[in-house]
């Protein structure tokens, strides 16, 4: 899944191999995957209900992360087509960026390690199989789809 | 054009997505081309075509060599990092600093490129009138 790493681009060319497809069907087909597997791996009503909150919250992520990426592009690009654009005007649309990517892989971070403690190390290789596996069958498997594949 | 980043075969969970999402789009808003939607050699296209002074389009044809330069090398080195953060994503064992040190240093690697994207971007409009590079670069 993990193809190339240009989402922003993608935000606007969203190029696939085969067909376009929207970032926001990449991330829904994502999450579904995952759920799909959870369900599957984890019978326990409660264990799995806490393990999907937290699917939930990463694709909330995602959504985000994807219009904020969006509205960066618009921004460089506004930028970059006024000759009279200061330096300091990219330094800080960039540094704002990076900040709210921090305050997400703070999220990320949190949910991930929510999801390890939750599962035991075989549970865990089960659902990243399944979601592999889902994904591969998926119209959108291709990261490109969300990355775009050209820079 | 950049030379597409190398890629894996392996398909993953939505925390891969997150991660490519979350340092992919930095990683090309510092490799890429400030979201003008071209790519360096659509722009030296451009800069060809609108240019007619040969010193100065020389110049500019410097500029853009090292930035996409600057861009494969770094897309390269990112593929890398990007995947030993993928391996301790899917591996249950991977402890909270461990995963922090991959983004940290990925987000201190992208952070680097931008800079020199702007180093570029600025050097190339020194090389450009305000007419040339509304050409070279026109409202979208």
């Amino acid at each position: 899944m993990h193809k190339s790493a240009t989402l922003f681009l993608a935000l606007v060319l969203c190029a696939c191999a085969s067909k376009p497809v929207s970032p926001e069907r990449v991330i829904q087909e994502q999450a579904a995957a995952m759920r799909a597997a959870i369900t599957r791996v984890v019978a326990e009503p409660a264990r799995r209900g806490e393990l999907l909150a937290q699917v939930d919250a990463l694709e909330l992520v995602l959504k985000e992360q994807n219009q904020d990426l969006s509205s960066l592009a618009r921004e460089l690009q506004a930028l970059n087509s006024d000759y009279d654009a200061t330096r300091a005007r990219f330094e800080d649309a960039l540094a704002h960026f990076r900040a709210r990517v921090d305050a997400r892989f703070t999220r990320i971070q949190s949910a991930h390690f929510e999801m390890v403690r939750h599962m035991d190390e075989k549970e865990w290789k089960q659902v990243v199989d399944l979601e592999h596996k889902a994904l591969k069958a998926a119209s959108s498997a291709d990261l490109n789809a969300i990355t775009g594949g050209k820079s | 054009m950049i030379r597409p980043v190398r890629t894996t075969t392996r398909s993953g969970q939505i925390l891969i997505l997150l991660m490519a999402s979350l340092l992919g789009g930095s990683a090309v808003i510092g490799a890429g081309m400030l979201a003008t939607g071209s790519t360096i050699g659509e722009i030296q296209d451009r800069v060809d075509e609108r240019v007619s002074d040969k010193a100065r389009r020389k110049s500019c044809d410097q500029v853009l060599e090292s930035w996409k330069k600057d861009s494969e090398k770094f897309l390269e080195a990112n593929a890398e990092r990007r995947d030993g953060l993928l391996v301790a994503l899917e591996r249950h064992a991977t402890e909270v600093g461990e995963l922090q040190g991959h983004f940290s240093r990925m987000q201190a690697a992208n952070q680097k490129i931008q800079a020199t994207v702007l180093d570029r971007r600025f050097a190339l409009k020194q090389l450009l009138t305000r007419e040339e590079w509304q050409k070279v670069f026109p409202p979208r």
